[in-house]
């Protein structure tokens, strides 16, 4: 049992922090922290694993109990024992790079027995069918793959709760239902579950309740019953994802008799001897949006890669408003956003990186200062790029996109991570941005963006 | 796994400190060229035959380009072909010893040497995630190469002669960006499985000296003799 009496937080020097939370937590049962980026689910996290403060330095106020025990007055490590934690990106939690020592590693920590770490380690392995990951390096793994690993890894420590922040933010459907398997497994054995999440439908067969967080403050608490009775303006409201399984319909597509600004022709790429796609055929059409959609690992990014320019293609071709076009030209003609936001900002403030590559005229600068204005962004404009939320920095490399003038935008995961108002906006952005007269190509697995904006949909197989 | 050997991590970490001492002392072709033979039959039984062999070549050609070339050419560009060959005679078994180190260790083996060389856990766990965290930033400098692409940034000796400063702000602001939050989530994903546990932690894997080993141990010494009496010869 878990019990939050009128906690606040503050992060030391900055006003971002919860307010007032005031909730309990039953043993055994699946709650849902749910609400808008930056809102402060992350934050309420980091207070039940007990990383703030001791690790997110910032001032506590009000009660967190444990099992009736306060838990400021516990080690991290204490804290760890019998709080599992899972985080978002699985690339920054591994210290193994392969798959028993990353399950042993929280085990050796502990200092338990070899014999008993071994005997935790193979049933957290077998428990979860990771066995077909044995003998591979963890590096090589998807994403999906990789945070099943990451749960497993917890598993072994035996904790009776597990926290989990975001942990589809990088996932595919498959990903996620796998992950939605494992926790449900979990639930099974009277595990306590907390998952920060706004991608609500892969939960909807574990959660007891869902409580919402915006602003920092607790908005409401529902049970699974009544989250599923709200009307979807009402969702609509909270920017919660759609709740129930989504299927693609159909999407209508109009073409009217243009020609492709963009045509492959029977792509193909090998690399290291390895096929990543074959016989990729399609027309990318000006005012149109394209989503390009497939599992992980079934190479939808290295596609992109080849479109671009960047990779060469194996054999095939790729044209170019009717003419062939070689890779260094494909470079400097369509513009290529990555999912990993991280890196590809490299100036000091908002205003320079969308005025990196353009000449700074004045009818330049008036398009920019607009952009700025409609994406929310103006009132940040002297503010460093890596100081922006998940949403504000994709919205950021879009706008990027958009300025750069060029034709063909190709965006990688331009969602994922991100919470209903921010799909949203971003839907309508690349919307009024088609409408121009720009072929826009996303890479996605938001099925919602894909409803709200995409006009056709490419699908490519696993090889 | 078939065909590798595992060498211990100390024997590999004691190759590195020799092989940077060796590099920055002893300047003749010959015991240069066998110390590149040592590292890359090494290599070799790790598993990492073809970069040893591409890295053997380099070093051969700057061994014997600093022989053929001393005192040929003439002039400014003679100078500088012959300082870049022997920069690279200097470096290079430096980055063979590193890959051998970095690339051929899993971390579980690193942290059971760590522990048998006794070293307080204040020490062994920056270490661990610094050794985390080099192929992390490996994969997000090839993200930022690629980005570099898109947004007009080159790297050719142009930009990098006549606008350094700003070239260099380009390259570091998102590389120092995505490290720290790296460091960061890594740091705290340590804390949160007990890395910080007060009991003395334990190790599954264990790693011993084997007769490889104390071969390659034997032949370390030897450089070390070499090294320390060498002039005496």
């Amino acid at each position: 049992m878990i019990t939050l009496k009128k906690v606040s937080f503050h992060y030391k020097g900055s006003d971002a922090g919860v307010c007032d939370i005031d909730f309990s937590i039953k043993d055994g049962e699946c709650i849902v922290l749910a609400g808008p980026s930056g809102g402060g689910k992350t934050t309420l996290t980091r207070l039940l694993n007990g990383l703030a403060p001791a690790y997110y330095p910032g001032e506590l106020t009000g009660q967190i109990l444990f099992n009736g025990k306060e838990s400021v007055n516990s080690k991290s490590y204490e804290i760890g024992r019998e709080i599992g934690s899972v985080f978002q990106d699985p690339k920054s939690q591994f210290f193994s790079s392969e798959l028993a020592g990353e399950v042993a590693f929280a085990c050796e920590n502990y200092g338990m027995h070899t014999d008993e770490i071994r005997k935790r380690t193979d049933m957290a392995i077998r428990r979860f069918d990771l066995n077909c990951f044995r003998g591979h390096s963890l590096d090589v793994l998807s994403s999906g793959e990789k945070q099943r690993v990451a749960i497993a890894s917890v598993y072994a420590l035996h904790p009776n709760v597990y926290v989990c922040d975001e942990p589809t933010a990088n996932l595919d459907d498959k990903g996620s239902t796998h992950l939605a398997d494992m926790l449900q497994k979990l639930k099974k054995e009277g595990n306590t579950l907390i998952i920060a999440e706004h991608r609500l439908a892969w939960l909807a067969q574990i959660a007891d309740r869902y409580v919402y967080i915006a602003n920092g403050r607790m908005c409401w608490e529902k049970t699974a019953k009544q989250l599923a009775e709200m009307s979807d303006t009402e969702r609509d409201i909270f920017g919660l994802r759609i709740v129930d399984k989504i299927e693609l319909g159909s999407i209508q597509a109009s073409v009217e008799n243009t020609s492709p600004v963009l045509s492959a022709h029977r792509l193909s790429l090998t690399q290291n001897k390895k096929t990543i796609f074959t016989n990729q055929n399609f027309l990318l059409f000006s005012g149109q949006i394209t989503a390009l959609t497939g599992e992980n690992g079934a190479g939808k990014t290295s596609l992109a890669k080849v479109l671009t320019g960047l990779t060469r293609e194996s054999s095939g071709e790729v044209q170019l408003f009717g003419k062939r076009s070689a890779p260094s030209h494909r470079r400097k003609t369509i513009w290529y956003g990555s999912n990993d936001t991280a890196t590809q900002f490299f100036t000091n403030s908002v205003t320079e990186e969308l005025l990196l590559q353009s000449k700074k005229t004045p009818e330049v600068l008036e398009r920019a200062r607009k952009l700025l204005k409609d994406l929310g962004l103006y009132k940040f404009r002297e503010v460093h790029p890596a100081s922006l939320s998940g949403g504000q920095k994709q919205r950021l490399s879009i706008a990027c996109g958009i300025l750069s003038q060029r034709r063909i935008l190709i965006f990688d995961e331009p969602t994922s991570g991100l919470d209903g108002i921010n799909m949203e906006i971003i839907a309508s952005l690349l919307k009024d941005e088609s409408r121009k007269g720009t072929a826009i190509l996303v890479i996605t697995h938001d099925k919602e963006l894909i409803q709200r904006c995409c006009n056709f949909v490419i699908n490519i197989d696993k090889q | 796994m078939c065909g590798k050997i595992a060498f211990d991590p100390r024997v590999k970490l004691l190759l590195f400190f020799v092989s940077c001492w060796f590099a920055m002392k002893v300047t003749q072709p010959i015991p240069n060229l066998c110390m590149g033979v040592f590292l890359t039959i090494l290599l070799c039984l790790s598993g990492k035959g073809v970069v040893a062999i591409k890295y053997f070549s380099i070093l051969c050609l700057t061994v014997f380009g600093t022989v053929l070339l001393q005192g040929k050419i003439p002039g400014m560009i003679g100078l500088l072909l012959l300082g870049v060959m022997v920069l690279g005679r200097i470096v290079i078994p430096m980055i063979m010893a590193f890959t051998l180190i970095f690339q051929t260790t899993s971390t579980s083996q690193f942290m059971s040497a760590l522990q048998k060389m006794k070293l307080p856990v204040k020490i062994i766990i920056p270490v661990i995630i610094m050794f985390r965290f080099i192929p992390t930033v490996q994969q997000e400098w090839i993200g930022i190469r690629k980005a570099m692409a898109f947004r007009g940034i080159s790297l050719k000796a142009g930009s990098v002669i006549f606008h350094p400063i700003v070239t260099i702000e380009h390259i570091l602001m998102p590389l120092l960006f995505s490290s720290t939050s790296i460091i960061e989530e890594l740091a705290a994903a340590s804390l949160a499985r007990g890395l910080d546990s007060d009991r003395k932690r334990t190790c599954t894997l264990q790693i011993r000296m084997r007769s490889f080993d104390y071969t390659c141990l034997l032949i370390e010494v030897g450089i070390i003799g070499f090294l320390l009496f060498g002039n005496a010869w």
